[in-house]
């Protein structure tokens, strides 16, 4: 099997900022590639330069067999692209915005009519499609941009963020129609802020921090060295928090982190639920008062902690707020 | 398909795009609409009684001024639309298509067309009502909201370059209006701006020392044509323009600035040599 996406030492600097720093990726034909990592880590950027609308300062990247930059304008009959801004028109309706880039693909006018309405109906969008976008829901104007980009059934698609400030429902939804698409074969760019999102869209996973992958494997490789699920328990008094970890200790997988403002301790656990009803089982026995427990799926701050030994910035910055 | 073809084809779909969002939300005319009617009545009634001309009113001498101020305004709705399709990411989708690049500005300023007619046509209208005449021939007329058109057609050109180079709806209408007001006075759409050059009585009528005599002078003064002259003349004074065209990415910049110059040579070859 080919790679469909290649991207060799990709820079790319904004004045003194460095966007991209080396960034590596390959992606095998009919896979889906999920790039993970916080605002600002280089994600936008890289997909930028693999649509073709950004150039590298240096590196070079093939899409569909085509280069970014020498082959350009025929790369663009085989990619699609959704961003993170719903890409819409708010006064024509969502046939019309099809149509339109069914138009500017060169399909004829009967063919883009044709296809809006296809795509209208696979995305549930049959009943609004005569409607001005200006009505739409939030979930439904995504929906609309992700059909825009499927107008050509392009072999290769660049999603960026696509659930990024939608609601759970309509974010399970859009995941549905994700799912589908890559069951039919397309390769699949995929970026994202949510450890959740990648883990159940994407085949491999690249952790991006700074401009270029740091962690790169399936979801349950990078959570095996990441260290599965975290146990969370708060306690009433900071005097509690050592004999927690005393008596803790022994059941974690890695380091213990202990938030002492917070009185909140995270213990990286593997197991689960028994996990957990062991860990209660202890520190009933050792008399000690847990104002609040839980288990929780790593997240992307857990992922970065282990592999920058930094949380992500965002985090930094409310932290210090 | 060939290139230019494909422009052509891309260009009309961007236009019809852009025709049907006028179709929706014609609130966006309705301003290219209310806006002459506005200054028509206001300058014709406020400025007309107050100035006296010799030979004839105020409110003809104006209303040519107030058909090109009102076509410049007008015009900056391109550059407008732009900088709102550049924030929504439109741009971005439409950059991923195989569509021939320029469509997205050639189609803009198309569909800008029929606002620039709308506009055109109210104040004719407007105009006719609170006395202003055509003194000419059909044709002549015809051919004088035909200049003032392919001026509208021109600085459309123009605010597309400032909008791709400040890139943001709020500061590119920040920017056309300081740049556009002293532009306005600057040009004789009030008054004659240039009385340094008038020795005689006579003269003070006509700006342009090199005017044709004659029944041409004539035309000048009572189609839009003769402001027009005059105006671009005092864009090619307001460096301020031309500053910021040079400073656009190269090739819309020389798309603005061939517009620039062709219409000022076509309009009046021996100004824009000034």
């Amino acid at each position: 099997m080919s790679d469909a996406i290649v991207a060799e030492g990709l820079v790319k600097k904004y004045g003194d900022v460095v966007a991209l720093d080396g960034m590596d990726l390959s992606v095998p034909e009919g896979t889906v590639f999920g790039l993970l990592g916080p605002n600002g880590a280089g994600k936008t950027t890289t997909v930028r330069i693999l649509t073709t609308l950004l150039k590298p300062d240096a590196g070079h990247a093939t899409v569909a067999g085509f280069d970014v930059v020498r082959d350009a304008r025929r790369l663009r009959s085989h990619i699609g692209a959704s961003g993170q801004y719903a890409a819409v028109d708010d006064h024509l309706t969502g046939a019309e915005n099809l149509e339109t880039v069914g138009r500017l693909y060169h399909l004829g006018v009967k063919r883009a009519r044709q296809r809006a309405r296809e795509l209208l109906e696979r995305f549930d969008l049959t009943e609004a499609g005569d409607r001005p976008v200006q009505g739409y829901s939030g979930g439904m104007r995504r929906r609309l941009d992700l059909a825009g980009a499927l107008v050509v059934s392009p072999p290769v698609l660049f999603l960026d963020e696509p659930t990024t400030g939608l609601d759970p429902r309509a974010r399970a939804s859009l995941w549905e129609v994700i799912s589908e698409l890559v069951a039919t074969g397309t390769t699949v760019l995929l970026t994202t802020q949510y450890m959740e999102e990648a883990d159940r869209l994407a085949d491999r996973i690249g952790v991006v921090d700074h401009g270029h992958v740091i962690a790169l494997g399936t979801a349950d490789e990078l959570k095996d060295q990441v260290g599965g699920d975290r146990i969370e328990l708060s306690v009433t008094s900071a005097a509690d928090l050592e004999a927690v970890r005393r008596t803790l200790a022994p059941l974690a997988v890695g380091e213990l982190q202990i938030d002492v403002t917070a009185l909140q301790v995270t213990i990286p656990v593997t197991g689960g639920a028994a996990a957990l009803t062991t860990a209660l089982g202890h520190l009933t026995a050792e008399r000690i008062t847990v104002r609040d427990a839980g288990l929780r799926r790593p997240t992307l701050d857990d992922v970065f902690l282990t592999f920058t030994g930094h949380e992500t910035d965002e985090k930094i910055r409310e932290t210090v707020r | 398909m060939n290139t230019l073809r494909m422009a052509l084809a891309d260009s009309m779909t961007i236009t019809k795009r852009n025709a049907l969002k006028i179709k929706r939300a014609p609130d966006m005319l309705g301003g290219v609409v209310l806006l002459p009617i506005v200054l028509v009545l206001l300058f014709a009634y406020v400025f007309g009684s107050m100035i006296e001309l010799p030979g004839m009113s105020y409110t003809e001498y104006l209303l040519p001024g107030i058909f090109v101020m009102t076509i410049t305004t007008s015009a900056q709705i391109t550059g407008y639309a732009l900088t709102l399709d550049l924030q929504k990411g439109i741009f971005d989708r439409f950059r991923t298509l195989p569509m021939s690049p320029s469509a997205v500005l050639t189609g803009q300023t198309f569909s800008d067309l029929i606002t620039n007619v709308t506009s055109i046509v109210t104040m004719a209208l407007v105009g006719l009502l609170v006395g202003w005449r055509i003194h000419t021939s059909p044709l002549e007329a015809a051919l004088g909201f035909l200049g003032l058109l392919l001026f509208a057609y021109a600085f459309s050109w123009v605010t597309a370059t400032v909008a791709l180079a400040l890139r943001t709806p709020e500061v590119f209408n920040g920017v056309a209006t300081i740049v556009s007001l002293p532009l306005i006075f600057l040009s004789n759409a009030f008054v004659d701006s240039a009385p340094a050059r008038a020795t005689e009585g006579d003269r003070r009528m006509e700006p342009d020392l090199h005017a044709p005599p004659g029944h041409a002078r004539a035309v000048r003064q009572h189609q839009p044509g003769h402001a027009r002259a005059r105006r671009l003349a005092a864009a090619a004074r307001g460096a301020s323009v031309d500053t910021v065209v040079a400073r656009a990415p190269g090739r819309v910049r020389a798309a603005g600035h061939a517009a620039v110059q062709e219409s000022r040579q076509s309009v009046n070859p021996r100004e824009a040599g000034e």
